[in-house]
């Protein structure tokens, strides 16, 4: 079966991780916009950041058979650095027009301030006004509260739901974004978040609709084979392998190509690798073999 | 508490180590060039060394007479060498000297971080502050966040309410024990008790345990209908959690967990569990009275 893991932060992982996910059947990403570990101190930063996901991010990606989309937006922990935030929100509108940006993202709120809120609110304007749809990240501490406020900012700028993918849910906070028009997503993380045994149970109790399950793999302990581990453990489980397609492929590609950027044609045919190509002169090729299909 | 660090320091600082430390105070004299002093504040580390300060009674003593709240055996000999420096600069005019203290921050690597959250509440209008350290407290490293939230009384006095909660359940996330926070127990409030009650359920409905010591936070500003969902704990098979409970519970200011500690008063088989359950009847009586 073909995959599509709609959250992982490819930046942090190694060409390693990139083989195991194309040989476990990951052929679509999304590598949402986020916070590094560090604080970035300079707007420079992030235009260097943004610039790597949309340049050699997407190429290493490529260069196994995976094709790499991203959402940019600026995440709401350095939203409360107010010289910082005013600097990304100006330089949004230009990155918002490029090729191969699926949403505006990852956006919401983490320590849930006043700050937090006004950037999240300018964020989602921005994805009216560029026609992309929205990432929410939902905070780890005070999760119920941080979903139900997340949902009242949608709500009250009348931002249309079914462009809204509200993430790392769980058994609390599913119920509550289900009965919006918002998608749910899962982030299946060890330790925190969500994991497979749990997200099998979840889906025999709410079904396959507007469900999506990510890896959210970033620079912490976490796996970006989650996406397919978590189908393995649903099979087990006896949910149909249709149900498993439409979670594991539909519905988050359904979700990005609201955006125009993502066309499901394209993302059905496997690209070719040539790993002989070079980004800017340079190839993730450091004397080995490349491959060729 | 200039003199206090320095004696402190220059009984545990070989000749050398002192001398470079000398030359540093020397340096925060005016005419004050920055970059100067902060090569000093980035180069304590190396010169002086990170081990543990750990105070004998009499500079405990000595330490506590600056401000009882203030715990300092754990800092590194670095950090109390770093602490002496921004100290030591207060001369300066309170804008430039602002500047200055958050540039050591601003250009620290993590431990100069932690050596400056550690030290900030020492320095004059730590106030002006709060923003950087409440921003401390969204960093993943471990212990830069246990910087400003262990043993640090700068929190309880500085911190918007938002900013307080926010990192003491963050604590819980991240396992370090809630008796650290300093004054947690003054500054309880309901707010922070239903961020803490919904993540005592969220647990639950994930199938995962519960902090065994979320009750300190959770308990005392937790509304009186919700009091029974907490006291099955009273019987939880870890000691920690019945120990932890039974603290609570006596913080409380009305009494609603008492029926429920008389009841486990008599069949509870651990004497350090038993002995606050005790503790605690004897203040919630206290209240009746
Ligand atoms: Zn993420």
């Amino acid at each position: 079966m073909k995959y599509f893991d709609p959250h992982v932060h490819m930046t942090s992982r190694t060409t390693d991780d990139y083989t195991a996910m194309a040989s476990a059947g990951i052929r679509v990403i999304v590598e949402p916009a986020f916070w590094l570990g560090q604080p970035r101190t300079e707007v420079g930063s992030f235009i260097d950041y943004f610039n790597s996901l949309l340049g050699w991010e997407r190429f290493r990606a490529s260069q196994f058979g995976i094709r790499h989309f991203c959402t940019l937006g600026l995440n709401p922990k350095e939203a409360n650095n107010p010289r910082l935030a005013e600097g990304v929100i100006d330089l949004l509108p230009r990155y918002l027009q490029k090729d191969g940006v699926v949403a505006v993202g990852e956006v919401g709120f983490d320590d849930q301030t006043a700050a937090e809120e006004r950037v999240f609110i300018c964020q989602v304007e921005l994805a009216r006004e560029f026609g992309l749809p929205v990432l929410i990240h939902t905070p780890h501490r005070d999760k119920k509260k941080g979903t139900l406020r997340s949902i009242s900012v949608v709500r009250d700028l009348k931002f249309p739901e079914e462009r809204v993918l509200i993430d790392h849910n769980n058994e609390e906070t599913l119920p509550l974004v289900l009965d919006t028009g918002c998608w749910a997503g899962h982030s299946v993380y060890p330790n925190t978040k969500m994991d497979e045994q749990r997200m099998a149970k979840l889906v025999k109790e709410y079904g396959s609709k507007r469900i999506i399950v990510n890896s959210a793999a970033d620079w912490g302990v976490s796996d970006p084979l989650k996406v397919p581990k978590t189908a393995a453990v649903m099979r087990e489980a006896g949910i149909s392998e249709a149900m498993i397609e439409k979670i594991m492929w539909s519905n988050p590609a359904d979700f990005f190509a609201q955006s125009d950027n993502l066309s499901l044609a394209d993302i059905d045919r496997r690209p070719n690798i040539n790993q002989t190509e070079l980004f800017e002169g340079n190839s993730v090729l450091r004397g080995q073999t490349p491959v060729v299909d | 508490m200039n003199e206090v660090l320095a004696a402190i320091l220059r009984k545990r600082l070989a000749p050398q180590a002192w001398s470079w430390v000398e030359k540093a105070l020397a340096a925060t004299q005016p005419p004050v060039h920055a970059n100067t002093v902060l090569g000093y504040y980035a180069g304590a580390s190396r010169r002086a060394g990170k081990q543990a300060l750990q105070l004998d009674p009499d500079e405990t003593a000595r330490v506590r007479a600056v401000d009882p709240e203030l715990e300092i055996g754990l800092w590194g000999v670095d950090e109390a060498v770093r602490a002496l420096l921004l100290l030591s600069l207060t001369h300066m005019p309170a804008d430039d000297y602002a500047d200055l203290v958050l540039r050591c921050y601003e250009l620290g690597d993590s431990r100069e971080q932690q050596s400056w959250l550690r030290a900030l509440f020492l320095l004059p209008k730590p106030e002006r502050f709060v923003n950087t350290a409440t921003d401390a407290c969204r960093t993943n490293i471990q212990p830069l966040f246990e910087a400003i939230a262990c043993e640090n009384p700068y929190p309880i006095r500085y911190f918007p309410e938002l900013n307080f909660n926010q990192m003491v359940v963050k604590a819980l996330f991240s396992r370090i024990e809630l008796k650290r926070i300093v004054g947690l127990g003054k500054r309880h409030n309901s707010e922070l008790a239903r961020m803490t009650f919904d993540y005592q359920r969220e647990r639950e409905a994930a199938g995962r345990s519960v902090p065994e010591d979320i009750w300190l936070a959770l308990v005392p500003g937790l509304p009186v209908e919700n009091v029974p969902r907490v006291l099955t704990y009273l019987s939880d098979p870890s000691p920690n959690h019945r120990y932890w409970l039974a603290v609570a519970l006596g913080t409380r200011m009305d009494a609603a967990g008492r029926d429920a500690l008389e009841a486990r008063r008599g069949i509870e088989p651990d004497t350090r569990v038993a002995k606050a359950i005790q503790t605690s009847l004897e203040a919630l009586n206290q209240l009746r009275t």
